[in-house]
């Protein structure tokens, strides 16, 4: 009732002739439409194939019988037949890395990176950085790619040619699992701040903008299934607090 | 007229296989109207109204589970409601191979079809006056003029700051003002 009174009192400040006019519903629907709606809307969800439906965790006997049996032949049959399908050239190429690089290079890689990078003493609280992560999953995502990365080529001084593929392979794995947060709780404070120095100019626009963003309007998850603009209007405003 | 269940006791009971249509069906007759009527304020036609509405209750169905129940269900499906309204305007707009204002002008035609379409009625001038607002403001305005909705919670709705919604609904109202007492 309070917030009727304020919107009056809001709206004959603002305009007297708008308060006038009123709020009165002038749309009509046709007799009878709201008690048919449920049993319309459960008619479509009917007529939607059921692989468009949420998935509810079903019973093994929900599945054909003698599925999971032939299922691994199945597969194996359908790799061997791809694989025969693969040119014959390309089979005998292989897949071996033909590109090399200097002795010892990823062993200096992550210091000699670090010392281009112009230093920039900054106090970076966790908590903001985690508002950033969660404000953008295409941002969450690139974020631990990269700092897996970052990481991975500081920890091994060993790294091989194929290292690339170790870290893109534990990447895909976080994509996999959703586990962002597990993943970015698991690292301490002082990689994070390692990394987000070493992004150079990004460390200002995520200090900026995790000043100026509330928490509380922050989109969830679903807001991104939900509407794919959501991104988009999340970087637009980002674009604006800078 | 009996009570209307509790938003949590149907998401319980929307969990469960064999409660799942009944809740699903409850969560539709208890919103319908409201939610219809928002959708109906942005897309003007009926048609087009029922269209939306019925899409974005399958929408609800298919995420359903995935909902965060930190916050309001009534506000998620008010998200969804004009997220949904917004991108069927959207379509309409890109279908259309004309310009922004023949988009205005699309909708103005269709207000003056309604069968009830009264041009000498101010509550009609009113709706005329809303559609010559950009989308998003057309929603602000509706939320807070029609439908009543706290600042706090059209902040929820449309994910933008209370400053921004008090300063958007505000310009919402002069523009109006200025279209009904001059044109």
């Amino acid at each position: 009732m309070n917030e009727k009174i304020n919107i009056q009192t809001e709206l004959e400040s603002l305009s007297p002739v708008l308060m006038k006019i009123g709020n009165k519903n002038i749309f009509s629907v046709p007799a009878g439409y709201f008690d048919e709606v449920p049993a319309q809307v459960l008619h479509q969800l009917h007529s939607i194939p059921d692989v468009l439906m949420p998935k509810i965790q079903t019973m093994p006997g929900d599945v054909p019988a003698g599925y999971f049996e032939g299922l691994a032949g199945k597969i194996l049959e359908r790799v061997k037949n791809e694989e025969e399908e693969t040119s014959a050239i390309l089979k005998n190429i292989g897949n071996t890395n033909v590109f090399t690089v200097p002795d010892g290079y990823f062993n200096n890689l992550s210091t000699e990176i670090l010392a281009k990078i112009p230093r920039q003493a900054k106090v970076i609280s966790l908590h903001p950085f985690k508002n950033i992560l969660r404000y953008a999953t295409a941002a969450v995502i690139t974020g631990l790619l990269g700092l897996s990365i970052f990481l991975m080529l500081q920890k091994n001084t060993n790294s091989t040619p194929g290292m690339d593929k170790v870290v893109l392979a534990q990447a895909n794995k976080i994509i996999a699992n959703k586990s962002f947060d597990e993943v970015l709780n698991s690292l301490s404070e002082s990689d994070i701040e390692k990394y987000l120095t070493a992004q150079g100019q990004d460390v200002d626009a995520a200090l900026v903008f995790s000043a100026a963003a509330d928490d509380n309007a922050l989109p969830g998850p679903e807001e991104y299934l939900l509407n794919d603009k959501t991104l988009d209007n999340v970087l637009q405003q980002f674009n604006l607090t800078n | 007229m009996s009570p209307q269940p509790d938003d949590k006791e149907l998401l319980l009971q929307f969990k469960n296989e064999s409660t799942r249509e009944a809740a699903y069906t409850q969560i539709i007759k208890k919103y319908q109207e409201k939610l219809y009527w928002h959708i109906r304020r942005l897309v003007v036609g009926h048609d087009d109204a029922n269209d939306v509405l019925q899409n974005m209750f399958i929408k609800v169905w298919k995420n359903l589970d995935n909902f965060r129940e930190d916050s309001q269900l009534y506000t998620w499906l008010y998200r969804i409601a004009t997220n949904e309204s917004l991108s069927f305007i959207d379509q309409v707009k890109r279908k259309a191979t004309t310009s922004m204002s023949d988009n205005e002008d699309y909708y103005s035609n269709k207000l003056k079809a309604d069968k009830d379409f009264d041009s000498k009625k101010l509550e009609w001038k009113l709706q005329l006056a809303i559609q010559e607002l950009p989308e998003k403001q057309k929603a602000v305005f509706n939320l807070r003029y029609f439908d009543e909705m706290p600042y706090e919670e059209m902040s929820k709705v449309l994910e933008t700051s209370e400053g921004a919604l008090k300063a958007s609904y505000h310009h919402a109202v002069k523009k109006i003002e200025d279209y009904i007492l001059n044109r």
